[in-house]
């Protein structure tokens, strides 16, 4: 079956094809929370809102965009949503890491306990995602799509609901934090 | 180009987002430009860095679990729709509908509110919400088979000595009866969706697939509840359960529906050859495969990891 014929079976009321739409998108809604949190306890709620929000708003659902892009836009809207509420209750905690973490990869690969191969590669995702946790929400969900989720600028821009410049500008400046960030390591 | 440019360009070029074009003119500046080449070899190193930092695959663990969650959420929600229809209806139905018997009503139970002040008013001060508490709570306290948990005390204790201490009782219960009981199926059914612990939750579908008689299994309830199992449930071996116990179900396209699902999404070899196996018996059963289905089967026939899947796909297509 189609994606239309499963939305308008859903809309009717077919449990059967709700959970065939679900299944058909959830591992990529997953995959964006999980990079985009970092946290599999954060994820899991994401996903619970994200798809909760489609089973209330799939009855109004009008066919002006795909259904993936649509559903891809709730997630990402969740995910930064969740990212605000939490930014409150960590404010304290993100200055301090700023002022204090003056560590680097290379820090990590010249430990001298650290001489295994796949711990230093544990370390630099460790430090890759702290430092891709420290970017605004935006210019953080541009970044995930395009570097860990693959996904086209076009792409993007059409689940951002935003112009393929603005994710552009937003990748050239979220790339370049990054690359200041972790400059120590090349 | 200036330098700013020139490192967007790389950018760009690096995650292939260029045109033809671009990419050709991006190209010619990179040959003929020392310094912009150094530059590129470092921003191709820190891509290099980040291509190490991308996460894995989703573990089937966390998605099975996060299905499950969300199919008992939108149940729940469902179950507060029709509360919320019903109550609804019945408003519409006698207050709008029947206006003249909801008059009628409220007119006599206002009258009924009237003389019951009038009987049983109090003379004096009205007992405090504190002794109702106090009664309830001393009625508790007085028995052993329940559990006080919870309990919050006021954080300093006022001059009278009067304090006001919450907590939460919890009485254990249990049920008695065969399996075949609509409060036990019931009970077998919440266990099966909303129990955390795998192993209850196994035991129960077992109870449910054990119990010899297909009564208990097209149950409704429990039906939905096995095939919600058998589709999300993260625990292989109560999925298997599930499938055991909806094979033994009279046929229809539900459980058709929900075999295909297992052969199409399930990881597990071991529960895609029991799905096509039950999809076998179906189909001797004399039931129908519909495009969608004849088209899941041929996806697999070609595609699936395990040669008996294979071979039993094309089997029953051919058949």
């Amino acid at each position: 079956m189609t994606d239309v014929q499963l939305i308008l079976s859903a809309q009717q009321g077919d449990m059967k094809a709700f959970e065939e739409l679900v299944c058909r998108y959830d591992r990529q809604v997953l995959n964006i929370a999980r990079s985009f949190k970092n946290n599999d306890d954060d994820a899991k709620d994401i996903y619970q809102e994200v798809f909760m929000r489609v089973y209330k708003g799939l009855k109004n659902f009008e066919f002006k965009s795909e259904f993936s892009t649509w559903l891809f836009r709730i997630a990402t809207n969740v995910c930064i949503t969740h990212q605000s509420r939490r930014r409150g209750h960590e404010s304290l905690d993100r200055e301090f890491d700023y002022e204090d973490d003056k560590s680097t990869v290379a820090d990590f690969i010249a430990g001298e306990s650290r001489t295994d191969s796949s711990t230093i590669g544990a370390d630099i995702m460790a430090h890759i995602n702290k430092a891709v946790e420290k970017l605004p929400p935006q210019q953080k969900m541009v970044f995930v799509l395009k570097y860990f989720q693959e996904y086209k600028i076009r792409e993007i821009a059409q689940i951002m609901n935003c112009k393929e410049g603005a994710v552009k500008k937003y990748l050239f400046i979220a790339t370049n934090k990054l690359r200041d960030h972790l400059k120590n390591v090349f | 180009m200036n330098r700013e440019k020139f490192i967007e360009m790389s950018y760009l070029y690096i995650l292939n987002e260029l045109t033809p074009t671009e990419k050709e003119d991006f190209e010619k500046i990179l040959e003929s430009d020392e310094d912009y080449k150094t530059e590129f070899g470092e921003i191709n190193n820190f891509y290099s860095l980040i291509d190490s930092g991308r996460q894995g695959q989703n573990d089937e663990r966390l998605l099975a679990e996060s299905r499950m969650k969300l199919m008992r959420n939108i149940r729940i929600e469902q179950e507060k729709e029709s509360l919320w229809g019903n109550i609804k209806n019945l408003f519409y139905s006698y207050f709008v509908r029947n206006y003249r018997m909801a008059l009628s009503g409220a007119v006599t139970a206002a009258f009924g509110i009237f003389i019951g002040y009038l009987i049983f008013a109090p003379s004096g001060k009205s007992p405090s919400s504190a002794q109702y508490g106090e009664i309830s709570a001393a009625g508790i306290l007085t028995r052993n088979d329940v559990d006080i948990s919870n309990v919050r005390l006021p954080d300093s204790i006022p001059a009278n000595g009067e304090i006001e201490i919450n907590f939460e009782a919890v009485k254990p219960l249990s049920i008695k009866g065969n399996v075949n009981d609509p409060m036990v199926r019931k009970l077998l059914a919440l266990v099966l969706t909303s129990e955390s612990n795998p192993g209850e939750r196994l035991r129960s579908v077992s109870a449910i697939a054990g119990s010899g008689s297909s009564s208990s299994i097209s149950d409704p309830k429990i039906k939905q509840a096995l095939l919600s199992a058998l589709k999300n449930d993260s625990n292989p071996a109560v999925r298997r359960e599930a499938l055991t116990a909806l094979s033994k179900m009279n046929p229809d396209a539900d459980t058709r529906d929900a075999f295909l699902s297992v052969l199409a999404h399930d990881n597990n070899a071991g529960l895609r050859v029991a799905a096509i196996n039950a999809l076998s018996e179906l189909k001797e059963k004399g039931i129908t495969f519909d495009s969608p289905a004849k088209e899941i089967l041929l996806n697999k026939s070609e595609t699936d990891k395990n040669s008996f899947v294979r071979l039993q796909a094309a089997s029953i297509l051919n058949d």
